[in-house]
């Protein structure tokens, strides 16, 4: 019922965009052939349309592998400075009205992103996070235009062509930054081990960011030669990079949705518990955020704690059962399989040494042992003994906390422990049945 | 050998179209006059070496866009240059057909002394080239227009910059065709007809290179009023998203790099069944194409072949230690896992319908020992499951089973011709006999009783 309500709203949502960039459009066309009369006149309408652009280009968002939405309204506010310098040039207003640029740019801005707000209110979405991202844009894009302003001054730009794109690197570094941080704080990932993750995985979005930022710039410089077509050649570009960010994201889904699937045959052959691979993957990368490792090791630990016991599929062979087998072999198995994509090849390095100690006697650790594969070894006998073997979780615990003279890592388990006392789940003080 | 002569010969015909399109480009447009030194004094050499650099960068940077679509943006950098060098006064051809020659050299192919692909490539590309600034000479804007000579600068208005992308737009599409065309016509002389894939998605090829054309058209009019500082904006944008682009193409190989993984793992120690997964993809690929499949059905069909037998990789524990025979409760619990595969596999949207073809692929589940298992096999088969329950039946009846021998082609096809299933429908049977027929491939042992091939299709 609500889906549909929202598909409702959706159209409702469609349909003001298209009277929005209509009415936006002919305004602009108006505008640019010079047939509204009056300086400030001309400065409304700019302004108009500016807000116009960044409450219709608010709406859609680039997917990024973060999580972070970036939206478009980035490449507006990214060619505001240029496109209102040119009008001042045009109306002879320079000197005339100082921060004229920077004025009526804020004005817009503010002007764009309460209408979006509106819209996305309208669409249905959740308030707290309407307000959120408002606050996060408005940050954002006045720092942006700050930056921007702050830097122009004449006798810097006078220099060269140059200088100008020196200016967009500078404010839109900065602009990054206080992205980042906003990211970082919204997501409560501020304090503790997870800052560091929170902030490598969204600076991992300086590709689309840095696309956004020069594809605004792109328009605001073209317009200065060639009018409203800098549209064109602002859009083609733009729309091949979004083009491909969207793929990677639908693929990257894709990808992570067949290695769940995947990841489930031995459960679906009843070798392990069911969930298992679920289970051991949400604690392995809570364990991992923790820790806060790069997003590089975090894929690669969520990929592997997928497919830790995938080498179970090959007990099909009756060739195997006769000779027996060691868990080795097993996570050799798997490694096997694992390792036929190349795309994988850490994973299966992971995989096969799961089941290494953490130390040997006489040794004070094993030296090259990944993290990745502490972190599983843990949490996949954390989750055996409770669904395999029917302990409570705090049994559980206390038996991986026995372990750690030889077999586990001390600080996986102990950020382990963080993770599941954080969320409640040693309160159960009695045994989980399988199934 | 032959293919050794005919190679040097399409080569060196190629090599010297694109010779004779560089001497008409040197001797045909322009007022200036045709002669050595005027070319070394007026020849725009700075232009030059820029678009040719770019544009030998950007030719080897293709990116997959699509299924078996590659789009690069060096036909951008053509028509850009092209507006530039046009716009910019003389030599407009030769600049371009030159900037074209250059990309075919590059520092792979000289180390392997490979020559008969740089001098077709030179050729094909020398001529689109040359073919796109000769559009533009004639559609662009006269340059009194947007130049004054007196002031020494470039000023356009509204009508003619639109006119210049249109004409880029069709100077595009021109350079397009004639490429499509001389690689086509070339790849067909030397290698044959056969083995050439079905091109799908031209529309898209064009419409996207008309995009790219506008695009060029625009950034030639920006360049000769600004000056090359917007350059690297244009190539961070591109750039980003050729990265983008190339990360989703390994993405997606390694996409089907694991579910062949996991293939293999079934396959590995099997001796009757190896290799029967990639057979039956092939076999799917041939009936496809003799039925014209489209590219995506194609690339359906190939994926469902590749996960048709990943049921099997779920035995269940109390079966595998079994010696003998299964009992039917046992075969039941086989059937059930490997259905609850195939429901694992349909969680991912972009499997999904994959999993349907395969599922209604199996003819013998509903009236047979296994009963009933929650999937239904009522409905008509639709064309994609017949297509592959026949590449499926086909490979297993040409190959050898633990418990009978493999059949030879034309037995298999008839046994397949004469069962009753729906899905083995007589004119996908056909297709795929044509297809093998095509190749000149055959599969299972050589027949050893001659007989008559009426008694055989009876």
């Amino acid at each position: 019922m609500r889906e549909r309500r929202n598909l409702r709203a959706a159209r409702w949502v469609w349909l003001a965009t298209g009277v929005l960039v209509v009415a936006s459009g002919t305004a602009a066309f108006g505008l640019f052939r010079g047939e509204t009369g009056g300086q400030l006149n001309g400065l409304a309408w700019s302004i108009l349309i500016a807000a116009a652009a960044i409450a219709t280009t608010g709406l859609f968002t680039v997917p990024t592998t973060s999580g972070n939405r970036l939206t478009p309204a980035y490449i507006v506010v990214t060619a505001l400075p240029l496109v209102a310098e040119r009008e001042i040039v045009d109306e002879k207003l320079i000197g005339a009205i100082p921060f004229f640029g920077l004025e009526s740019a804020l004005a817009a801005v503010l002007g764009g992103l309460a209408v979006l707000a509106v819209l996305r209110a309208i669409r249905g979405d959740d308030a707290r996070e309407i307000v959120e991202r408002f606050v996060r844009r408005l940050v954002v894009f006045v720092a942006y235009l700050l930056a921007y302003e702050g830097l122009s001054t004449t006798e810097f730009l006078l220099g060269s062509e140059w200088r100008r794109l020196v200016l967009f690197a500078i404010a839109g570094l900065g602009a990054f930054a206080v992205e980042v941080l906003l990211h970082v704080t919204f997501t409560g990932r501020l304090l503790g081990g997870r800052t560091r993750h929170g902030v490598a995985s969204s600076a991992s979005d300086a590709a689309v960011f840095v696309s956004l930022l020069a594809t605004g710039a792109l328009f605001g410089l073209s317009f200065e030669t060639i009018g409203a077509w800098a549209l064109a050649v602002a859009v083609l570009p733009y729309a091949f990079t979004a083009g491909a960010f969207r793929r990677l994201a639908q693929t990257k889904r894709t990808y992570e949705q067949t290695l769940v699937a995947l990841a489930q045959i031995p459960e679906a052959g009843g070798h392990t518990p069911v969930g298992h691979a679920a289970r051991t993957n949400d604690l392995a990368t809570a364990v991992a955020e923790r820790i806060g490792v790069s997003p590089k090791e975090y894929e690669r630990i969520n990929y592997a704690s997928f497919l830790h016991d995938i080498g179970r599929i090959t007990l099909n062979e009756p060739s195997i059962l006769r000779q027996g087998f060691t868990d080795v072999d097993l996570a050799g198995w798997g490694a096997e399989i694992v390792g036929e994509t190349e795309y994988l090849d850490e994973v299966a390095t992971i995989v096969r040494r799961q089941h290494e100690p953490f130390r040997s006697p006489g040794e004070v650790s094993n030296p090259d042992l990944p993290l990745a594969s502490r972190i599983i070894k843990v949490c996949s006998a954390y989750d055996e003994s409770i669904y395999e073997m029917g302990f409570s979780p705090l049994e559980a615990l206390e038996r991986i906390h026995r372990g750690t003279v030889y077999d586990f890592d001390p600080d996986v388990v102990r950020e382990l422990r963080e993770v599941l006392e954080r969320r409640g789940m040693l309160n159960h003080p009695v045994a989980v049945t399988p199934e | 050998m032959r293919d050794r002569r005919r190679r040097i010969l399409i080569g060196t015909v190629y090599f010297v179209v694109g010779l004779l399109a560089l001497a008409v480009a040197f001797l045909v447009e322009g007022d200036a006059p045709r002669t050595w030194s005027s070319l070394v004094d007026t020849f725009p050499i700075g232009n030059w070496t820029l678009f040719a650099i770019a544009y030998f960068v950007l030719s080897f940077q293709s990116v997959e866009v699509n299924d078996r679509m590659y789009a690069s943006a060096s036909p951008m950098v053509a028509i850009t240059a092209g507006v530039v060098f046009v716009g910019g006064g003389s030599w407009s051809l030769l600049a371009l057909g030159l900037v074209a020659a250059t990309s075919p050299f590059g520092l792979e192919d000289l180390k392997e002394r490979h020559i008969f692909l740089p001098a077709f490539n030179f050729g094909q590309l020398v001529l689109s080239a040359v073919a796109a600034a000769a559009v533009l000479e004639a559609l662009m804007p006269v340059r009194t227009r947007y130049y004054s000579e007196e002031r020494d600068t470039f000023d356009f208005a509204w009508d003619v910059i639109g006119q210049i992308a249109l004409a880029a737009a069709v100077a595009a599409l021109v350079y397009t065709v004639v490429n499509l065309f001389a690689i086509r016509l070339g790849a067909r002389l030397v290698y044959g007809s056969s083995g050439f894939v079905p091109w799908s998605g031209m529309g898209v090829l064009f419409t996207s290179q008309m995009a790219m054309g506008f695009l060029g058209g625009f950034l030639g009019v920006v360049l000769l009023v600004s000056g090359i500082s917007i350059v690297p904006l244009v190539l961070i944008v591109f750039v980003v998203g050729h990265l983008v682009f190339t990360s989703y193409a390994q993405l997606r190989e390694a996409h089907e790099s694991t579910l062949r993984g996991f293939i293999l793992a079934l396959e590995a120690r099997d001796l009757y069944t190896r290799g029967h997964t990639e057979r039956v993809a092939y076999f799917c690929g041939l009936i496809g194409e003799q039925l014209a499949f489209t590219g995506t059905q194609l690339e359906r069909m190939r994926w469902a072949a590749i996960i048709h037998d990943m049921g099997k990789l779920a035995v269940p524990v109390e079966i595998m230690e079994k010696q003998g025979r299964l009992t039917d409760d046992e075969y039941r619990a086989l059937r059930r896992a490997s259905h609850k595969v195939d429901d694992l596999l349909s969680e991912v949207d972009f499997l999904k319908p994959m999993v349907q073809i395969c599922s209604g692929a199996h003819p013998r589940l509903s009236h047979e020992d296994f009963g009933q298992t929650g999937h239904s096999h009522t409905t008509r088969p639709t064309l994609e499951q017949k297509v592959l329950a026949v590449a499926d039946a086909f490979d297993a009846m040409t190959s050898t089973r633990g418990y009978r021998m493999a059949f030879s082609q034309p037995k298999a096809f008839s046994t397949l011709r004469e069962d009753e299933t729906p899905l083995y429908d007589n004119d996908v049977i056909e297709a795929l006999e044509k297809g093998l027929r095509l190749t000149g491939r055959s599969y299972g042992p050589p027949e050893i009783q001659i007989e008559p091939e009426e008694a055989a299709r009876a």
